[in-house]
């Protein structure tokens, strides 16, 4: 054990030389040795206040010769998973504790209290100084598990606290402690104690009451004394006193040291680290921080250097209670906790499921299942008994058919679960899994044990009913969500480095920093270690930064501050969709948390849930299947068409005509810019294809081209050729179908079953292993798949042919039964799209929210499609984009001001009261919530009004006075006192009686331009027209692409033209004073920002204006992958012609040589326009030398034919402008 | 001679210091794309008391504001040959961010010295 190999059992004399006699004959002659046991220590996830890492932490305890080494967080027991399994893992023996807030009084008073006077609370943040700390809301406490019982309670009071307890921080009470002290050894703790506050403010009775009922609650043998000494005048002050507690009541003083950190030269790097929690930047004499020295995991030598002199003996207190805590194992033993489902008598779950399966199967299968599904239901049924998760899948399977009995839009399986005809039976997912060749042992392998693990998609909307069922069906206090737990990353280190030391202009040196660091990669940043150091794969890329670092002091000052934080625990978050089920009450069993809303949150990560045999379910939300929903519902309305996604067939031929097309914007997984060119190229023409592309659209396949290797292959533009000759016939039935090219993980494992003999266990574990690329293991491997297909007959060149093909394949190869899962998804939406786009457009622009950008996109889409997007009209529209006919018309709650009250309001007023039938009868029949000036306002502006015939400057000019006319009527009317008008609503002219009656609407209205402009400002977007409509030849002249397709196609750097229009110029003024500005500029389909520095601003800012179209020069920049341009140069496009005519065609124009020109000319030219008279505009562009002029002829529109070309031929010295 | 536009009455702002502009003038601007296509239109440039103060070729229209409020029929044949002298300089010499200027600013912004 190791803590024999510490200690030596000593015999106390008792002439020993102790000042505190106590402390001897409290050891009662047991152990001491030259060894000490840190007992007060704070891991990083005391956030942003511990800088101690857990493994480097216990690392050091073990270098250190420390039997064990305790973990006391502030308020919290997050660690303590972790840091038992790496103690464990370290040979240390871990001690589980807590640096508790208990609350001064009551832990239900949640107000600050004070025991002492005035003038003697601290004024330092940390209130360590003076009176109650935390500015009256808490007291410290330092308390160990003695045991596993001790530890559960210590579960127990950190959640309840938070539960509870909780003003400024989890405070746990007297009371609370009382019920749940067994177990538990507890200490006087820190200087913020509430013995120590009350004998700092001179209250020495109060601080022996204090000591004494701890004591009782505790016991005697499990109440410390604890000392501290990091030359803090404030520990040495009230050390006495301490003392004269403990020697009064009998109480075992106890040294420890406030460690935050793990060595001493961390002490730089914690110090910035509170300044990050703090916010405060190192010049800051004001700045949050430990005073004194000393706070790192200090040696044996060390402590007991000072205590052995200070207080003699004191210090074997700690090995005695290293030696007293006991095992913690039952706490973190593997112990089946998945919720039990009901039986009833005599019944067991195995039976149960086998039943279920039985009484839904021909739900699936009305005509029976083939004898190879049934001979698939048993071998499953038999895997899953014997691995024990029958309940796994009861619990599952009632789970998601409540939801889809609740009209809830569940995925159709994700993952590897779709691979399991039992899941499919029991309506788990939607894909029969040997139709598409998916394979149960890629869910669930009998030959590696692991729990599984099915990830459930819902509609995003309605994820909530499902938690809620999932809390009613089995308990409030069995299910959690799940934290996590946000750390330092390498940008973020940097930057919080960089403002710590320079304050605000810390952030564009971080910024210059930042961005020369190489590319992330699969989103994760080099970290900073590995720019350094020449071993790590990524260090030749960190060229840049690390010459940045070493060239530039101050940069490298930055960079070797930020080592010091990334990686530290900064905060505790909640796991987007992941929930903790249990058989038992989760407080018995894990620490929890209560965020402020009132969710329940584990206090460990769900790894460490499911080390402990919890389960763990992952409920995502999916906007896409609330898109779904939404047009599902939308087809029922408007064509009576029940549409149930799960039973449509794959085969539409609308759908694959959409696919192959590319036009796949807000296809599921199908929408990206590259995606769209790889299904034009594939031209998809069955569901195969489909889980293909999803397959291969990956950085790995994609490397290898195989992308578009399947493109070329399926379309006969490649020979098929197989791996190798030889195994033409025998891969023809696994690599067929993808045309001889491997995409999926199945198809390894298929392989390697019916080539080389391998189990599917087997296969699994080869295809793991093969992913891993342990060479030894890949080596054995090889071994045994050479014999076994060699053994099958097949040769040695084939072999090592297919195992060079599969090797590094298996790397990134892809799981089918995610693809086939996800691919449904996709073929659904595609389907829908291509068969009711005004619905699933609708749906769609509903789904994205407030994102104008992506709106934008959307309702380009829509224009593209030929589908009209209407302005929302009181009438018509509902709370969301709905479609009317072919038309999508906007929903009256995305414009501005208008909120969902107002619109049930009007809802129901025209349900109630008949359709409205002009703006005062408006005004007649809402509620008076919906009479209210700036909601009019923006329904005027927004449009909403325009179907009554009024011009929205009239409805502006008199609607404050309209307002103001009915306001005070309606509320004596909502009194019950008499009807506004004393009409009958059917006229829209008020009667005379009305005091609207007298409102006039003029004729006269907005400019295009305002028009639009205010349009915008209600509905973020433009809707009923664009500024820029009919002027796309204009811009394409002038910028060849539109701006979505520059992002798209994603140019580097380079020097770059856009064109738009202005929407915004936002002005800065730079250090020296100079004003630069950010101008918005926007075209049809998207926004992009151009950046104009103060020379470049001083020379074109005349041309910077809102609501001008313009081209401009720049260079491309991008930033956190967003594009912007820096603006070099301006020209002001001229598209009054496409605001005459919006939307219109482009002009015809005729060039003109003025030299040319004469009566001769001018007749024939005449005879020609009038004899092809259309609806054309014409255009002269009259050009003399250099100079020319384009003129709009206003009394000869065109009918551009091939005879007026051909007649026009013919005339001297006119020609057709192209 | 290009068309020139001149505009000095209502409300014209300087960007640059938020003074008071004298006037505008639209004048021809062209900028030529990596693929070698010529954008040309035309371009504002204000005058501003303080702004152009340095501006020797603006001197002249300075000058004339000084003494007038304003070009009125009377006047105009005195601010002509002023104007035309300071739109000649511009059309000869059109304020613009060089690529040097634009690589320094970059190159600053990207330091955090801006």
């Amino acid at each position: 054990m190791q803590l024999e190999r510490h200690l030596k059992i000593i015999f106390e004399s008792p002439g020993h030389r102790l000042r505190y006699g106590s402390v001897a004959s409290r050891l009662q002659g047991r152990v001491v040795s030259d060894s000490f046991v840190h007992l007060h220590v704070h891991t990083e996830y005391s956030m942003l206040d511990g800088a101690a890492k857990v493994g480097p932490l216990l690392a050091e305890a073990a270098r250190l010769g420390m039997p064990a080494v305790a973990m006391t967080d502030h308020g919290n027991m997050y660690a303590s998973a972790e840091f038992y399994r790496k103690a464990m893992s370290a040979g240390v023996k871990p001690i589980i504790g807590i640096e508790a807030y208990v609350a001064p009084a009551s832990r239900y008073h949640k107000k600050p209290v004070f025991w002492g006077q005035l003038h003697q609370r601290s004024t330092d943040e940390s209130g360590m100084g003076g009176d109650v700390a935390g500015a009256g809301a808490f007291l410290h406490m330092t308390m160990l598990s003695e045991n596993a019982t001790g530890l559960r309670n210590l579960f127990r009071l950190s959640s309840l606290a938070s539960f509870e307890g909780a003003y400024r921080k989890p405070r746990m009470d007297r009371d609370l402690i009382a019920q749940h002290a067994a177990g538990i050894i507890a200490t006087t703790g820190c200087p913020s104690g509430e013995v120590q506050t009350r004998l700092r403010l001179g209250q020495t009775e109060q601080a022996l009451q204090a000591a004494s009922d701890y004591r009782d609650i505790f016991g005697p043998d499990n109440f410390f004394l604890e000392l501290m000494d990091h030359e803090l005048p404030i520990e040495r002050s009230i050390r006495e006193g301490l003392l004269d507690v403990g020697r009064k009541l009998g109480l075992t003083p106890l040294p420890t040291n406030d460690s935050h950190y793990v060595t001493q030269d961390q002490a730089a790097a914690h110090e910035v680290l509170l300044c990050v929690q703090s916010g405060k930047t190192m010049d800051d004499p004001n700045r949050f921080k430990l005073e004194g020295e000393g706070y790192y995991l200090k040696s044996a030598e060390e402590m007991r250097g000072y205590w052995d002199k200070e207080l003699p003996g004191a210090a074997d207190a700690t090995l005695l209670i290293a030696e007293r805590v006991g095992s913690y194992a039952e706490v973190y033993a593997e112990v089946d906790r998945m919720p039990r489902f009901p039986l009833a008598e005599g019944e067991t779950e195995d039976l149960l499921l086998r039943r279920e399966v039985e009484q839904y199967a021909p739900e699936r299968f009305p005509d029976g299942m083939a004898q190879h599904y049934l001979d698939r239901v048993e071998h499953e049924l038999g895997v899953i008994s014997e691995m024990g998760f029958p309940g796994y899948f009861l619990v599952v399977g009632d789970l998601v058919r409540w939801a889809k009995r609740q009209k809830i839009s569940v995925g159709p399986g994700r993952g590897s679960a779709t691979g399991s005809l039992v899941a499919y039976i029991l309506q788990i997912t939607d894909l029969d899994p040997i139709g598409h060749s998916l394979i149960f042992e890629r869910f669930l392998n009998p030959e590696r044990v692991s729990p599984p693990d099915i990830d459930l998609d819902f509609d995003e909307r309605r994820r909530g009913e499902v938690m809620q069922y999932t809390v009613n069906k089995w308990g409030a206090a069995n299910i959690a969500q799940v934290i996590t737990f946000g750390t330092i990353k390498t940008k973020a280190a940097i930057k919080d480095a960089a403002r710590v030391l320079h304050g605000q202009p810390g952030f564009s040196i971080a910024d210059r920093i930042t961005k020369a660091l190489p590319p992330a990669v699969a989103a994760e940043d080099i970290p900073l270690y590995g720019i350094f150091d020449p071993k790590h794969p990524r260090y030749t890329e960190a060229t840049e930064v690390r010459s940045l670092s070493e060239t530039d002091p101050q940069v490298g000052k930055i960079m070797d501050t930020a080592r010091g934080l990334e990686g530290l625990v900064r905060n505790a978050g909640v796991h987007a969709c992941a929930v903790i089920m249990s058989s038992q009450p989760l407080l018995d069993v894990i620490p929890l948390w209560m965020r402020d809303d009132g969710s329940i949150i584990s206090g460990w990560d769900y790894p460490s849930c499911e080390d402990i045999g919890l389960l763990k379910m992952d409920f995502l939300g999916l906007r896409t299947l609330t898109v779904i929903s939404d047009t599902v519902e939308a087809v029922k309305t408007n064509h009576g068409r029940e549409i149930d996604t799960a039973t449509l067939e794959l085969d539409d031929e609308a759908t694959y005509k959409l696919l192959s097309s590319g036009h796949t914007l807000g296809v599921f997984q199908l929408d990206g810019a590259a995606m769209r060119s790889l299904l034009r190229a594939l031209a998809p023409t069955h569901f195969g294809d489909i889980a293909a592309v999803l397959a291969l659209y990956r950085p790995g396949p994609m490397a290898a081209n195989a992308h578009l290797n399947y493109a070329e292959r399926s379309n006969s533009r490649q020979a098929i050729a197989p791996i190798h000759p030889e195994l033409s016939d025998a891969l023809e039935p696994i690599l067929g179908e993808t045309y001889h090219l491997l995409v999926y993980q199945e198809q390894v494992m298929a392989i390697a079953q019916q080539l080389a003999g391998y189990s599917l266990g087997g296969a699994d574990l080869l295809r793991r292993a093969m992913g891993k690329k342990k060479k030894e293991i890949i080596e054995k491997e090889f071994q045994r798949f050479r014999d076994g297909m060699m053994g099958r007959g097949f040769s040695s060149q084939a072999t090592q042919t297919l195992w060079d093909v599969m090797l590094p394949f298996a790397g990134y190869a892809f799981n089918k039964s995610h693809t086939a899962g996800y691919g449904l998804v996709s073929y659904w939406t595609a389907y829908l799209k291509a068969n009711y786009p005004t619905e699933f457009m609708a749906a769609q622009l509903t789904s994205i929210g407030d994102n104008k950008d992506t709106s934008a996109i959307y309702l380009a889409e829509c224009r593209r499609m030929g589908i009209k997007v209407l302005p929302p009209d009181v009438n018509d529209s509902g709370l969301r984009f709905a479609a009317v006919g072919r038309d999508v018309r906007f929903g009256l709650g995305a414009v501005r001001n208008v909120g969902a009250n107002v619109v049930a309001s009007i809802i129901k007023a025209r349900e109630a009261k008949g359709r409205f039938i002009s703006f005062t009868d408006f005004l007649d029949k809402v509620d008076l919530v919906c009479c209210n000036k700036r909601t009019i306002e923006s329904l005027i502006k927004a449009g909403a009004f325009d179907s009554f015939g009024y011009t929205r400057q009239s409805l502006i000019m008199v609607h404050e006075e309209a307002v103001d006319a009915v306001t005070g009527l309606k509320r004596e009317q909502e009194r019950g006192q008499y009807d506004l008008f004393g009409g009958d609503g059917s006229s829209p002219a008020p009667p005379e009686s009305s005091p609207l009656a007298h409102l006039k609407f003029g004729p006269q209205e907005y400019p295009r331009k305002q028009l639009l402009a205010y349009e915008r400002e209600m509905l973020g977007l433009y809707v009923s027209a664009h500024p820029l409509d009919g002027a796309e030849r204009i811009l394409r002249k002038h910028a060849p692409k539109p701006l979505a397709a520059l992002m798209d196609e994603a140019p580097t750097e380079g020097e770059i033209v856009v064109g738009g229009m202005i929407v915004s110029v936002d002005k800065r003024v730079n250090k020296n004073g100079e004003p630069w500005a950010i101008v918005t500029l926007e075209d049809l389909d998207a926004s992009m920002e151009v950046l104009f520095f103060a020379k470049s601003y001083a020379v074109l800012s005349e041309d910077l204006i809102p609501d001008t179209a313009v081209a401009i020069q720049g260079r491309v920049n991008w930033r956190d992958d967003k594009m912007s341009v820096f603006g070099s140069a301006v020209i002001p496009l001229d598209i009054s012609d496409a605001e005459k005519n919006p939307g219109g065609a482009p002009p015809f124009v005729l060039r003109v040589e003025a030299s040319q020109l004469d009566s001769e000319v001018a007749v024939e030219l005449r005879s020609a326009l009038v004899a092809n008279k259309g609806d054309t505009r014409l255009h002269i562009l009259l050009c003399h030398g250099a100079r020319k002029t384009e003129i709009a002829i206003e009394d000869y529109p065109v009918k551009v034919s091939s005879a007026l070309l051909g007649e026009l031929k013919s005339i001297r010295g006119i020609t057709v402008a192209l | 001679m290009p068309e020139i536009q001149v505009e000095s009455t209502g409300d014209l702002t300087c960007h640059r210091c938020a003074g008071p502009l004298v006037l505008t003038v639209r004048v021809p601007h062209s900028f030529t794309r990596a693929d070698g296509h010529v954008v040309s239109g035309q371009r504002a440039v204000g005058l501003c008391v303080r702004c152009d103060r340095d501006d020797v070729a603006a001197a002249g229209v300075l000058a004339f504001f000084t003494v007038y409020e304003e070009i009125t029929e009377d006047t105009v044949h005195d601010v002509g040959p002023v104007l035309m002298e300071w739109i000649n300089h511009l059309v000869a010499h059109p304020p613009a961010c060089t690529d040097t200027d634009l690589d320094e600013e970059v190159r600053r912004w990207q330091a955090g010295e801006l």
